[in-house]
Formats: C-alpha cells, structure tokens, sequence
C-alpha cells in the first residue's frame, strides 16, 4: 500500500509525528513509486515557491522606532471595553433620563441613601509617546549627549537590530545625525533613554558632554565610571547622568 | 559629573521582545501582504499597522508569527479585499515603475510586468482560503500557526494545501498555455 499524496506532503512539511515519520521513511526506501511521487511534490513545491516570487516587490525601508513612535501616538484607538464602558455608561444615562423610567428609581434607591458620594477615580495617565532616532552604525558612531548633568538615564542594550537606535519620551530631547555621529539635545529635563547597539556595530562610543561613558569594544560594551572603573559585559546597562 | 553605572535586570523588556519580533517576523508579512495585495503600498501600510497593534498589546502572544498573520491578513479582508480589484488596476502602473529594475531593459521589464499578472490572474481565481494556505506555507508557516491565522483545523491542513497547491497550479498552467 503506497502513501497518500496529503502524508507526503505532511512529511515534506515535517508535519508527521516522529512515529508516523520513521515509518513513512522505511517505506519509501523500498518504494520506487511512493518515490517518485515524492519527488514530484518537491518539484511541485520548488515550482510554486518560484512562481510566487513573480508577485514581489522591493520593500521599502522601515525603521522600528518609526512604527514604535506611530504605535504611541497620541489618538490611537480606544482599547474595546473603554469604548464598551462608555457606551454602558452613555445607554443607563438615557434610560435614567426618560420619565417614569424605572432605571431612575433603581438609581435613586442606591444613591441618595448615601452618605456622600463616591470618589471619582482618576483618570490613568497616558503612557509618553517615545521620540527617537536610528542610524546604520557603519564603521564609527559616536552618541552624544548634550547637557548630560540633567538627571537622565541612559540604559544601553546590545541588539541583533541593523541599525542603532536611541529612544526619549517625545519633547524629552531633540536628536541629530551627521556622518558617524548622533547627537541628543537632552536639555529639556530629566527623561529615561534606551540606546540599542547593533551587536555587530564595529565601534560605538557614547558621550554625556565631553566625557566618554560607554564603549562598544569588540562584541563587548564597556561602560566606564566617573572615577576610573569600568564594568565590561553584554549588558543592559544602565548609565545615570547626575550630580555636578 | 557623577556617572554611575550599575546592571539592569536581567527580564527581557517588552521593547526588547517587539524588536526582536520586528526583525524577524516584518519581512514575512509585509511579502504576505504584497502578495495578498499586488499593492506594496498598502502591503507597507498594513504590515505596519499589524506592528503597531503588537506593540499596543503589550505583550507578545504564544506564537507571535500566527498572531501577526491573523492580524495582517485581517486587516486586509477588511480594507483592501473589496477593492484589490479595483487597486491592483489602479496602482499596478505606478507601482511597476516605482519598483522595476532601472537597469532592466524595456522587453525584460514588459516580460517580468507579464510574469506578474499572470501569477496574479491565477492567484485571484482561487478562494481566499487557498490563497492564505499556498502564502502562509511559502513563508515557512507550521499547520498549527496557518490553521490560527486561517481559522481552520490544524488536522485538515494538509488536505486542504494539496488541494490549493494542484489548484494553483492548473490554474496558472491555463494562464501559460494561453500565451
């Protein structure tokens, strides 16, 4: 009895459970047309796999903290049960406001008993919306950080990402690439950063000011202290630029 | 300046987790799109969009590649299926300029433009369902993470691909032995 066409393709697939699997390889061995077969299919795959490629387009490029930044735009849609909440809200609001309702006296009866009225819980606050910046590494990049006594923290990641990433809270910094170099205007108060570097970047130097705090030395980051040490290791690190 | 340096924790953020998820997964659908659509606009667009919608989630699913799919391919029911005709004739001109091959000559560019329709004629004449199954295994998805992103059962994938796969091809068989 030979292997059906869809047990094939299952195991073409790697698909078949282990046990299914072996047995499915024992046969074949002895089996010139289960074979044939199977070869077919793989043709038929490759054929496939071939032709659809005629439907591709060059993408274009598209950075991750592009689509972070537009994932925290302010805007965005209401998650289901605010908009649900609010529609509850807004229905029992009608009904209490329709004479004779029996919504109003259901209401009455709770409320006005009361002693006083329950607090409004306040509104959770929006999470900031990240701003940022990201560069193919290429040989050399320099991060700078501009005003760096400002409190802020800088937590440095290595990555398997192409390019160099550095993140703020919008309004927290303003940022600047040239040649080799990013810079971060942090002036405007005390915010927390992440900076990513590409585990494959050739050499990375972070500065606060004029002063060297992190380097990419190898496949390693070293983070240097104020007062001379230095801490070598993939990371994360977190860099506090503070104090006078 | 005092510059103090300590360890961060060793959990794996969230941020961490999307890039990481972002690197892998955005090529394979941003193409499933692109396919799905004949729009690489919209398949940018889309692709993005079913990012964003990670992103906001907060956390990543069991299988992030299933969730992403359902998601994309969601979103392309919803926006785009109704009027692929009518974009694909709309955007197929300027999106064949946008991305030939400037190098490419005129006869190489008219033969790739034809080998695309062609594909396409094919793809639009099967069902939704042997579209997705035919993409979603070309991207290298398992039958449990295509019967997600299909809403089907992960028992009758196999079935149902040979099915897709004979159908897809006799159909762009006709369309070659038509030329």
């Amino acid at each position: 009895m030979h292997i059906d066409e869809e047990r094939l393709q299952r195991l073409l697939d790697r698909e078949l459970i282990a046990v299914e699997e072996m047995a499915a390889r024992t046969h074949l061995k002895d089996c010139a047309p289960c074979r044939t077969e199977l070869e077919r299919l793989i043709s038929e795959d490759e054929r496939i796999a071939s032709t659809l490629r005629h439907l591709d387009h060059p993408a274009a490029p598209v950075s991750l903290p592009a689509v972070v930044a537009r994932a925290g735009r302010p805007g965005r849609r209401w998650p289901r049960w605010a908009a649900a909440t609010i529609l509850a809200v807004a229905l029992a609001g009608g009904a209490y406001a329709v004479p004779g309702s029996p919504v109003r006296r259901w209401v009455d009866r709770v409320l006005i008993p009361a002693p006083s009225p329950a607090p409004i819980p306040r509104a959770q606050a929006q999470p900031a919306t990240m701003g940022g910046i990201a560069v193919a590494p290429g040989a050399r990049l320099e991060i700078v950080f501009v005003a760096p006594d400002s409190g802020s923290r800088v937590i440095v990641r290595l990555t398997t990402a192409g390019e160099a990433a550095v993140r703020g809270p919008n309004g927290g910094a303003t940022y600047t690439a040239d040649v080799g170099r990013v810079i971060v205007d942090a002036r405007n108060g005390a915010a927390d950063f992440d900076v990513d570097i590409p585990a494959a970047a050739r050499w990375v130097k972070i500065r606060a000011g004029t002063r060297v705090i992190l380097v990419k030395e190898g496949g390693q980051l070293r983070a240097l202290e104020a007062g001379g040490g230095s801490l070598a290791g993939n990371g994360p690190f977190v860099l506090r630029l503070g104090g006078q | 300046m005092d510059i103090a340096v300590e360890r961060e924790l060793t959990v794996v953020p969230f941020d961490e987790q999307f890039a990481a998820a972002f690197k892998a997964l955005f090529p394979g659908i941003r193409r499933l799109l692109d396919r799905s659509s004949g729009d690489p606009q919209a398949a940018d667009d889309l692709a993005q969009e079913a990012f964003i919608r990670l992103y906001r989630r907060g956390s990543l699913p069991d299988s992030p590649a299933a969730w992403l799919a359902t998601v994309a391919l969601n979103l392309f029911r919803n926006e785009y299926a109704s009027r692929r005709r009518r974009l694909r004739l709309l955007t197929t001109a300027a999106g064949e300029r946008a991305h030939s091959d400037p190098g490419a000559s005129p006869a190489e560019r008219a033969e790739a433009a034809d080998l695309r329709d062609r594909v396409r004629v094919a793809m639009d004449q099967l069902s939704e369902r042997d579209q997705g199954l035919l993409l979603l295994r070309a991207e290298g998805y398992t039958y449990r993470d295509m019967a997600t992103a299909l809403d089907l059962h992960e028992a009758s994938i196999g079935t149902l691909l040979v099915r897709a796969k004979r159908e897809f091809l006799r159909r762009y068989g006709e369309g070659t032995d038509a030329h």
